[in-house]
């Protein structure tokens, strides 16, 4: 077998019986690894509607192919479960060496089902898995467990104080890495799961060896040159983005009320890099290091990315970029998701504002921010509240119209309404208000290129198509910002050129052919290793005839099968929305088009994806993507 | 004066944040920067993009914006990725 180890294991919490869980080569074809493995094994194994906190819930950790291989930035690995935030299925995707580890440990992946009547972690290696206490670990933050947990030649993923407590935004970590989103330390949290630790020497075979190391060594020089993964990331990190966001009116700001931040310039990446930067760092095999390494409390620890920036920052009217780096190293410690985090305050402030909710709150004071962190980790005072998330707290003290998420998962740094795709992204994302997810599309609409973001036009193909890229990247277990050095550098660098204009403005038009090609992705099946290196390392990895057509293929499959996962979850057509602040308020008074045009894009979305009117995969598309035997019902 | 403000690459590869100049359009506003500023190149001010008091101005035609006092120019490198 090439690519995987071939086994995954099925740990019951409740009974601590380990076993082996099949999957078949077919089904590793299918699906690949990572969110899409994820999302068939837990369509299998939970087969009706579950509680996130219930032990018939399950946690599906999943590594890709390329997890551990020699390709660029493919530390990757995916954890999936049902979210405390929104009652769907939940992918969080991180950048730690725990799913380095698990495949040195001989498996592709883990289930964990049940729930524990002690407090434990997993232990896993070579010769065994096995459940050990965690009674000294309990209470811990998340650098202190893996301390705890020692050993240098292992990977470890644990959960800190607000993931016991259960917060349901809370995050697993890794290294300093965390899978952020949706709520999985929660789910671990309510297992009595503290972590899991991984170590072993096994080693994956590749297919194409040889061809595999060029193809790689031609990978790592195109990021190593492209002014994106090159220069820019290495630079300045993602916090280089809170400028151009800022002048596109796409930085969330005041509880997303507006998209631009008088103080921006106090916690952009250029103040992060001249007053704070010590050295950047990255993710294990990758050649962009994107990371900063700053210092909190006299410590070096990892710097904000621009998510946190823009949600602990402008969000909140905070421009203390100490104070936010602060935050960011507490949340990491305490296990939370800092978009989520900086989302419900920024909320809870508007509500004090609006005496909705007297909570001591307020925008542009950060003096109570570090302690609320730990009152939220620790569910204290109104930290038990705010431990909710937005739409919990917009359900008991109002002010849905500008509680800022969908489905329940706190929209991220994005304002939409300078950004039509990328507004239909967060209304379609499986995750909910996720940028990832969601395609981001910001990538052509002022970030990268400069198309109009203002017009909709053509942006519910380009979101698909970029939604299923992503999904599949993930699959295969490179990092996303891999795909940025696909934007043609001459489009990026040169904005100000005739030619880049005329393409930048004739983009949206383009939108049929991007459907089109999307729904006839057997077109693509060719390999072209300058346009998308990925489909060929997955190829040379495992054996499969993966392209371009088919890589794709694979993503919407992806898509589709997490979508009926959450139709089966509860999850309706009319939760494609967004808060009506961003769809029914204008962002700029002066501006009449500030708004996310939303209704007619979800129609045009729904048609390409070949989803009837109520948002459900049709049992024509399901055959057409080989899911046939699959449905909500 | 008029406020240059620097911001992504040009801003750390040519190593300013700020620079004040004296009124005029772009492009006399642009040679004032390459004449105190050596370092700053003629083709890294070319592939900016560029917003006067937060609205962005593109095309041949941004050279003649004229810029009077009190004015800012943003120079802004091209970003993505997060």
């Amino acid at each position: 077998m090439f690519g995987y180890s071939g086994k995954v294991a099925k740990i019951n919490l409740s009974s601590g019986i380990v076993e082996d869980y099949p999957v078949s080569p077919r089904d590793r074809e299918m699906f690949l690894g990572g969110k899409t493995l994820a999302a068939k094994i837990i369509y299998d194994s939970i087969k009706s509607k579950v509680d996130a906190f219930s032990e018939e819930n399950i946690i599906v950790i999943t590594t890709s192919p390329l997890t551990s291989s020699a390709s660029p930035c493919s530390s990757r690995f995916n954890v999936s479960t049902i979210s405390p935030l929104t009652g769907l299925l939940i992918s969080s995707n991180c950048g730690g060496n725990f799913g380095l580890h698990l495949r040195r440990a001989g498996y592709d992946g883990l289930i964990i089902c049940g729930k524990s009547n002690e407090k434990v972690y997993i232990d896993v290696s070579e010769q065994e898995i096995s459940l050990k206490n965690a009674d000294h670990l309990w209470g811990k933050n998340t650098s202190e467990t893996q301390e705890l947990l020692g050993g240098k030649n292992n990977g470890k993923f644990v959960i800190g104080i607000a993931g016991e407590n259960k917060v349901r935004y809370a995050a697993v970590i890794s290294e300093e890495r965390a899978a952020g989103r949706g709520g999985v330390g929660a789910v671990f949290g309510y297992k009595n799961l503290k972590g899991i630790v991984a170590s072993g020497k096994e080693t994956i075979e590749t297919f194409a060896k040889e061809k595999f190391k060029k193809h790689n060594l031609n990978w790592i020089k195109t990021l190593k040159t492209h002014i994106l993964t090159g220069e820019q990331l290495p630079k300045l990190g993602t916090a280089s983005l809170v400028s151009m966001m800022n002048f596109r009116n796409l930085l969330a700001t005041r509880n997303y009320a507006k998209g631009s931040y008088d103080d921006f310039e106090t916690i952009n990446g250029e103040t992060l890099r001249q007053d704070y930067l010590i050295k950047n760092k990255g993710c294990v095999t990758c050649p962009i290091q994107c990371g900063r390494v700053v210092k909190a409390n006299g410590k070096e620890v990892k710097g904000p990315e621009v998510e946190t920036l823009g949600l602990l920052g402008s969000n909140l009217l905070n421009n203390d970029l100490q104070s936010i780096i602060n935050l960011n190293h507490l949340c990491d410690e305490y296990g939370l998701d800092t978009i989520s985090f900086g989302s419900t305050v920024g909320f809870a402030m508007e509500l004090n504002e609006k005496g909705l909710w007297k909570n001591g709150l307020t925008f542009g004071d950060s003096s109570q921010l570090e302690e609320l962190v730990k009152k939220v980790a620790t569910r204290q005072g109104i930290g038990d509240e705010l431990a909710e998330g937005t739409k919990r707290i917009s359900d008991k003290y109002g002010g849905r119209d500008f509680a800022m998420h969908a489905k329940g998962l706190e929209i991220a740094a994005y304002e939409p309404r300078a950004a039509q795709g990328m507004g239909l992204g967060y209304a379609t994302a499986n995750r909910g208000g996720c940028h990832l997810n969601g395609g981001y599309l910001v990538v052509l609409e002022g970030l990268g290129l400069n198309v109009s973001g203002k017009i909709p036009k053509g942006k519910a193909a380009y979101t698909i198509f970029f939604q299923d890229l992503m999904e599949v990247v993930s699959a295969g277990g490179t990092c996303l910002f891999t795909t940025y050095s696909l934007l043609p550098e001459v489009l990026v660098k040169n904005p100000n050129r005739s030619l880049v204009r005329f393409i930048n403005k004739a983009i949206p038009s383009f939108g049929w052919l991007v459907g089109f090609l999307h729904n006839h992705s057997w077109l693509m099946n060719f390999n072209i290793k300058g346009i998308l290196p990925h489909p060929y390392s997955v190829k040379s990895v495992t054996g499969f005839k993966t392209t371009i057509g088919s890589l794709i293929k694979t993503g919407e499959r992806g898509y589709n099968l997490e979508r009926i996962i959450n139709l089966r979850q509860g999850l309706r057509g009319s939760d494609d929305t967004l808060p009506k602040r961003l769809t029914g308020e204008l962002q700029r008074a002066e501006d009449t088009d500030s708004y996310v045009k939303l209704q007619g894009m979800i129609k045009d979305y729904y048609k390409i994806r070949g989803w009837d009117e109520q948002g459900v995969p049709t049992k024509r598309r399901l055959k057409k993507l080989g899911l046939e035997d699959y449905s909500v019902w | 004066m008029v406020t240059v403000k620097f911001f992504g690459l040009i801003s750390v590869d040519c190593d300013i944040r700020q620079l004040l100049v004296k009124e005029g359009t772009v492009r006399q506003v642009l040679n004032e920067i390459m004449q105190s500023r050596p370092n700053i190149s003629e083709q890294q001010l070319r592939q900016v993009i560029m917003f006067v008091n937060k609205q962005q101005i593109s095309g041949n035609k941004r050279y003649s914006v004229a810029l009077k006092d009190g004015d800012e120019l943003a120079l802004l490198s091209p970003v993505s990725g997060g």
